[in-house]
C-alpha cells in the first residue's frame, strides 16, 4: 500500500507544484541570487561576488534595522500569542453574542494596513489626535507617539497588535474546535477542573496549531511592511527602522537590488534561526 | 458565584469590541464629516453636520466600482483556485508517505520567509515574457501560489484520526474519493479559514498588482485607492474625508465573505464528523 | 515508482527554476520591432496610444487628470493613457517596464531625481532636443534645473518652493502690522503670537511654556527643515552641493548657524511646537499664527475663516535665498523604440507644457512664461512669484535621492530629527550630517 502513495502523492501535488515552483520559488531564488550581483533594475546586472554580503557587516544602518527588528519582534510577538489564545478560549466559550465578539476581531486584519496605517497616524496626531486629547483630558501630558524615537517603535507595535489579534485567534478557535468535544466530556466525567482539562488536554493538542500560530506570527512581524510604511517609514530618525523597511529603500529607492538582496538574505537567515528556536522550545516535530 | 464569571466574561468582550472597533468606529464617524471638520479641535464623535458628501465624492470622481470588480474578481478566483490546488497539496503533505517529502514541504515553507519586495522584480520579468502583465491571469496566477494556505492546511489535515480513512481503504476507496467524500467535508473549519485569510490577503495585496498593471481597467482596489489617497507624508493637502469614505467602502467585501464563513466555527462540525 | 516520480519532480524544479533565474536576472531580448519607419510625414502621426506616468495623488492628480482629459478630447489621433501613483512605486514601476522593453512614453519626475536616471541610461535626451524648445520661454532655475552636464532631459512643468503663510487676523489683533521679513523680526514677531493659556506671550514675564495655547510659528519638522537649512545655508552665500560631487566637507560654522536657528526657534523661544506633524492643518485651525509651506497648500485655503497671507520667506542671513523645486516631464529611452508613439509623446509633452494654466489652479508654478501669463493667480501666490529670482534647487546629483531622501534612513532625515525632536548640539550634528552623507557617496 505504501508503494502506490508516491504516484497518487504527485497527482495531488503536481498541480500546486507546477504553479508554486514557476511563480513562488524560481523568482525567489532568483531574487536572492542577486545578492550576488550588483544591479538597479534597468541595467544589466553585474556580478558582485560577495561585496553586498561583506557590507552587511559594516552598515551601521543595517546594524540598526537589526536591533529595531529584534526589539519590534520582543514587543509583538508575546501579546500576540498569548491575548489570542485568551482570547479564542473565551469566545470557544457558551454565551451570547460570541459570533459578536469573534466578527469584530478579525476586522482589523480585514482592513487594508496602508488604510491602518493612516487612521493610526491621524489618532496618534500630537496635537490634534484623539488619544493625546483623551489623555489631556485626564490630566497627563501629551505623549509623542510617532515623533519621539523613544516612544515611536511602541506605537507602531500597538497598531501590529491590534491588527493580528483576530488572525492569530481564528486560527487558534479552529484548533480548539478541532479537539473532539468527548475527551472534554470524559475529564468532566473524571472530576477533572478547568485548569487541569486547559493543561492536560488542550495544551498537548493544541500544540500543533499553537507551532504554527507562533511561526507565522513570527513571520508576520518580522516581515511586516505596509503600516511602518506609511505611519513612519522608519522615522523618526531611524527609530523603526525595520529590517523590510532598509530593504525597500535600499531596493526600490537608490535602486541597489543586489544590497537588497543582501538583507533580505540577513532577514531570512534570522527566520530560520527563530522558527527552529521556537520548534526546539515546543518540541513540536516539523516533519510532514 | 456563576453569575459572577458569567458577567465577568460579557465585560471583557465588550471591552475587547471597544479596542478594536474604536479606530474604525473613529474613521467611520469622521468619513462623515464635511473636510474642514474633521482636523478641527476637540474631536466631536457626533457631527454637527452628517453627510456623505465623501462617498458621493468617491464615487464620483474616480472609477471606483471598476476597482471593487476587479478586486472581486482577482481575489475571487485567486481564493478558489489556492482552495483547490493547496488542499490537494497539502492533503498529500499530511496523510501520504513519499520520498522527499520532508523536503518539498520544507522548501514550499521556507519560501514564507522569502516576502514579495524580494520577488517582485524577477517575478516581474518572468510574467513579461510570458506575455502575463496587465492581464487577469497575471495577478491570479501568482497568488496561487500561497504557502500560508498549505502550511495551516497540512497541519489540519495531520489531526485528522486515520480510522475512517483506513476503513474507507479496507472497502476499496480510491485515494481521491476519500479526500473528496470524507475528508474534506470534516475540514470545513480549516477550509473556511484558509478562504476568509486568501481571500482577504489577496483584497489587501497591493505590490504586485501595482507593479502588474498598465490600464486603468485592472487596477484593483488597493491600487485604485493608492492613487487618491497620496501619503500621509507627501507635500499635497491630505483629504481624510475622501481617504476615509474609500477605505470604509472597501471593507465591505471582505466582511461579506467573513460573516458568511464564520458559521462554521460556531457549529463546530469537527466533532460532530467523528461522532458520525 | 517513488523514485520515478522524484525524478520527474526534481526535474521539473530544475527547468522551471532556470528559466525563472534566466528571466529574472537578465535583460529582455526585444521583441520584433513594432517600429514605424519614418514615412510619418512632418507633423502626421498615426493613430496611436501612449503611456504617461506620473507620481501626484490627491487633489494634484485630478488637476493632472484633467489637463490628461482636455487633451485626449482635443483631437482623435493620440490617446494618452495616464497613471499615477506615489512617486516612489511609479518609479519602481518606469524602471522594471524598461527592463521588460516596455517603457512608459512620458514619465515625469522632479529635477532632484533626474540626475539619478539619466545616470542609468533611462532617459533619452534626443527627444528633447527635437522639441527644439526656446529657453526664455520658460523660468531660469526650472529650464536649468533639467539639465545635467549641459544637456537638457526634460521639460520642465512647474515649480515649487517654500514661502511664509501668516494668519493675518492674529497678527492685527497683535498690533502687528507687517509680516517678518527678517530673523530677528520672525524671533520678535512669532514670540508675541505664542501664547500660553494665562494669555501671556512668550514676551512677557512669567511665561508658562508648558501650557502654551497658540503657537507663533510652524513648519514641517521632516525632511522640510532640512530644506530650510539648506535656504539658510545659501543665505550665507555657502552651497556645497553640486551635480557630480563624490564626496563633501562642510563648512561647520556656516551649516552649525542654519541648524542652531532652526533648533533655537523650538527650544529657545518656544515659538514652534515639537514634533508637529502638520503646520497646514494648525494653521488652518488658528492654533499657529504663522508657518513655513509650499505653494502647493494655497488650493486647500480658499474655505479658511480668516483673513490671511503669503510673505516671501524670510531673509535670516545676508542673502536671499529659498529652498525650491521643479516638476518636469521627460522622455524614457527605450530597447524598443517606437518612432510614431516618439513623436505623439512630444506632442502631448509640448502640449501640456503650453497649456499649464490650468495646473496652477492646484496652486503650482506652471515653468512656461506664457502659461504663467494665461493663469490665474490663486490668492497669495504673489510672495511665491517674488522669490522666483533667487530659489534654490537641490542638485541632480546621481545620488541625490538617497542623500536627500525624505525616508529613513536618510542623512537629511537624521540631521533634521536631531535638531528639531531632540535639540542636539549643531556642531555634533553637523559632523554627523557630514558623515552620514560622506557614508552614501561612498557606499555607491
Amino acid at each position: 500500500m505504501k508503494r502506490k502513495q508516491g504516484r497518487v502523492a504527485a497527482l495531488f501535488l503536481l498541480p500546486y507544484m507546477i504553479v508554486f515552483t514557476v511563480f513562488r520559488l524560481g523568482p525567489s531564488i532568483a531574487g536572492l541570487f542577486i545578492g550576488f550581483m550588483k544591479w538597479n533594475i534597468a541595467g544589466i546586472p553585474r556580478f558582485a561576488g560577495l561585496e553586498n554580503f561583506k557590507r552587511l557587516f559594516t552598515d551601521q544602518y543595517f546594524m540598526i534595522s537589526l536591533w529595531n527588528t529584534f526589539k519590534f519582534f520582543i514587543l509583538t510577538l508575546p501579546p500576540l500569542i498569548i491575548f489570542s489564545l485568551l482570547l479564542a478560549l473565551l469566545l470557544n466559550q457558551k454565551m451570547r453574542f460570541k459570533s459578536v465578539g469573534r466578527v469584530v476581531s478579525i476586522i482589523p486584519f480585514v482592513l487594508i494596513p496602508a488604510v491602518v496605517g493612516i487612521i493610526w497616524t491621524w489618532m496618534y496626531d500630537n496635537n490634534f489626535g484623539i488619544l493625546n486629547y483623551y489623555l489631556k483630558e485626564m490630566g497627563q501630558s501629551k505623549i509623542q507617539w510617532l515623533t519621539s524615537e523613544k516612544v515611536a517603535l511602541v506605537s507602531v507595535a500597538v497598531v501590529v497588535i491590534w491588527t493580528y489579534l483576530g488572525y492569530n485567534m481564528v486560527l487558534f478557535l479552529a484548533g480548539l474546535q478541532g479537539i473532539p468535544h468527548d475527551l472534554y466530556e470524559a475529564a468532566e466525567i473524571d472530576g477533572a477542573t478547568k485548569v487541569q482539562t486547559f493543561f492536560k488536554i488542550t495544551c498537548p493538542l493544541l500544540k500543533p496549531v499553537a507551532s504554527m500560530v507562533i511561526t507565522l506570527t513570527l513571520v508576520n512581524t518580522v516581515q511586516l511592511f505596509d503600516q511602518i510604511y506609511v505611519m513612519t517609514a522608519g522615522g523618526p530618525g531611524t527609530s523603526t527602522l525595520t529590517m523590510v523597511q532598509y530593504l525597500y529603500t535600499t531596493a526600490f529607492q537608490n535602486y541597489d537590488l543586489g544590497y537588497g538582496s543582501a538583507i533580505e538574505v540577513a532577514i531570512l537567515l534570522i527566520l530560520v534561526v527563530l522558527i527552529k528556536l521556537q520548534n526546539s522550545i515546543l518540541k513540536v516535530d516539523e516533519e510532514a | 458565584m456563576k453569575k459572577l464569571k458569567g458577567s465577568v466574561k460579557y465585560i471583557v468582550t465588550i471591552l475587547i469590541c471597544i479596542v478594536f472597533l474604536f479606530p474604525i468606529a473613529w474613521a467611520l464617524v469622521c468619513s462623515v464629516k464635511p473636510e474642514a471638520d474633521i482636523t478641527s479641535y476637540p474631536p466631536r464623535w457626533i457631527p454637527d453636520v452628517a453627510t456623505f458628501a465623501n462617498y458621493a465624492e468617491v464615487l464620483r470622481k474616480y472609477p471606483y466600482m471598476s476597482w471593487m470588480k476587479n478586486s472581486i474578481i482577482t481575489a475571487g478566483a485567486g481564493t478558489i483556485l489556492i482552495l483547490i490546488l493547496s488542499s490537494l497539496a497539502a492533503y498529500a503533505f499530511a496523510r501520504f508517505q513519499f520520498k522527499g517529502k520532508k523536503v518539498l514541504y520544507s522548501t514550499i515553507v521556507a519560501m514564507l520567509l522569502v516576502p514579495i519586495q524580494a520577488y517582485m522584480i524577477p517575478l516581474f520579468l518572468l510574467c513579461s515574457k510570458m506575455n502575463l502583465l496587465n492581464t487577469y491571469a497575471g495577478i491570479i496566477l501568482p497568488s496561487a501560489a500561497n504557502v500560508t494556505s498549505i502550511f495551516i492546511l497540512t497541519s489540519f489535515f495531520k489531526g485528522l484520526p486515520t480510522e475512517l480513512e483506513e476503513a474507507a481503504r479496507i472497502d476499496g476507496c480510491g485515494e481521491l474519493r476519500i479526500f473528496l467524500q470524507i475528508m474534506l467535508p470534516l475540514s470545513k473549519p480549516a477550509l473556511s479559514t484558509v478562504t476568509i485569510l486568501t481571500f482577504i490577503a489577496n483584497w489587501n495585496s497591493f505590490l504586485w498588482p501595482m507593479i502588474c498593471i498598465r490600464t486603468d481597467n485592472l487596477k484593483t482596489l488597493p491600487v485604485g485607492i493608492a492613487q487618491f489617497m497620496g501619503s500621509v507624508n507627501s507635500n499635497a493637502q491630505f483629504q481624510y474625508g475622501t481617504a476615509l469614505a474609500g477605505c470604509c467602502m472597501a471593507v465591505i467585501p471582505t466582511l461579506i465573505v467573513f460573516l458568511a464563513l464564520q458559521k462554521y466555527f460556531v457549529e463546530g462540525i469537527a466533532s460532530s464528523g467523528i461522532k458520525g | 515508482m517513488r523514485k520515478g516520480f522524484k525524478k520527474f519532480l526534481a526535474a521539473t524544479l530544475t527547468v522551471a527554476m532556470t528559466a525563472a533565474l534566466l528571466a529574472g536576472c537578465g535583460g529582455n531580448s526585444s521583441d520584433s520591432s513594432s517600429a514605424k519607419s519614418d514615412s510619418t510625414k512632418e507633423g502626421g502621426i498615426e493613430p496611436c496610444t501612449i503611456t504617461y506616468y506620473g507620481g501626484w495623488t490627491g487633489a494634484d492628480l485630478e488637476k493632472m487628470q484633467a489637463l490628461v482629459d482636455d487633451y485626449n478630447s482635443s483631437q482623435d489621433t493620440v490617446t494618452v493613457e495616464f497613471t499615477s501613483l506615489q512617486w516612489s512605486d511609479i518609479f519602481t514601476k518606469f524602471l522594471a517596464d524598461y527592463q521588460a522593453g516596455a517603457s512608459p512614453d512620458v514619465v515625469a519626475m522632479h529635477t532632484f531625481e533626474m540626475g539619478q536616471f539619466v545616470d542609468m541610461g533611462v532617459l533619452d535626451a534626443d527627444q528633447v532636443k527635437a522639441l527644439d524648445l526656446s529657453e526664455s520661454d520658460y523660468v531660469k532655475t526650472a529650464w536649468d534645473g533639467c539639465k545635467y552636464e549641459d544637456t537638457l532631459y526634460g521639460v520642465p512643468i512647474d515649480l515649487n518652493m517654500h514661502a511664509l503663510y501668516y494668519n493675518e487676523a492674529l497678527l492685527d489683533a497683535a498690533g502687528i502690522e507687517n509680516a517678518p521679513q527678517t530673523g530677528d523680526e520672525l524671533i520678535d514677531t512669532a514670540m508675541k503670537l505664542t501664547v500660553d493659556a494665562n494669555g501671556r506671550n512668550a514676551a512677557e514675564e512669567g511665561f508658562d511654556k508648558n501650557n502654551i495655547k497658540q503657537y507663533g510659528f510652524g513648519f514641517l519638522q521632516n525632511h522640510h527643515t532640512f530644506y530650510q537649512t539648506y535656504a539658510m545655508m545659501n543665505q550665507q552665500g555657502y552651497n556645497p552641493f553640486t551635480d557630480d560631487m563624490k564626496e563633501i566637507s562642510l563648512d561647520a560654522d556656516k551649516t552649525s548657524k542654519a541648524i542652531q536657528f532652526v533648533e533655537d526657534l523650538i527650544y529657545k523661544y518656544n515659538v514652534t511646537p515639537v514634533g508637529e506633524k502638520s503646520p497646514i492643518d494648525d494653521f488652518k485651525a488658528g492654533n499657529v499664527a504663522m508657518i513655513i509651506d509650499g505653494n502647493w497648500q494655497l488650493s486647500g485655503l480658499s474655505d479658511v475663516s480668516f483673513k490671511w497671507n503669503t510673505a516671501e520667506y524670510p531673509q535670516i542671513f545676508d542673502e536671499k535665498a529659498v529652498w525650491g523645486a521643479s516638476e518636469l516631464l521627460a522622455f524614457p529611452a527605450s530597447k524598443n523604440p517606437d518612432e510614431n508613439k516618439q513623436a505623439a509623446a512630444r506632442e502631448f509633452v509640448k502640449w501640456l507644457s503650453e497649456n499649464s494654466a490650468q495646473w496652477a489652479l492646484s496652486g503650482q508654478i506652471p515653468a512656461n512664461v506664457q502659461s504663467q501669463e494665461d493663469s490665474e493667480k490663486l490668492p497669495g501666490i504673489d510672495a511665491f512669484y517674488a522669490e522666483m529670482d533667487y530659489v534654490k534647487f537641490l542638485p541632480a546629483n546621481p545620488l541625490s535621492v538617497s542623500l536627500f531622501s525624505s525616508k529613513a534612513p536618510s542623512p537629511i532625515l537624521t540631521m533634521a530629527q536631531d535638531a528639531t525632536l531632540n535639540n542636539k548640539d549643531a556642531g555634533e550634528i553637523t559632523s554627523q550630517f557630514e558623515k552620514d552623507l560622506n557614508d552614501v557617496m561612498k557606499n555607491n
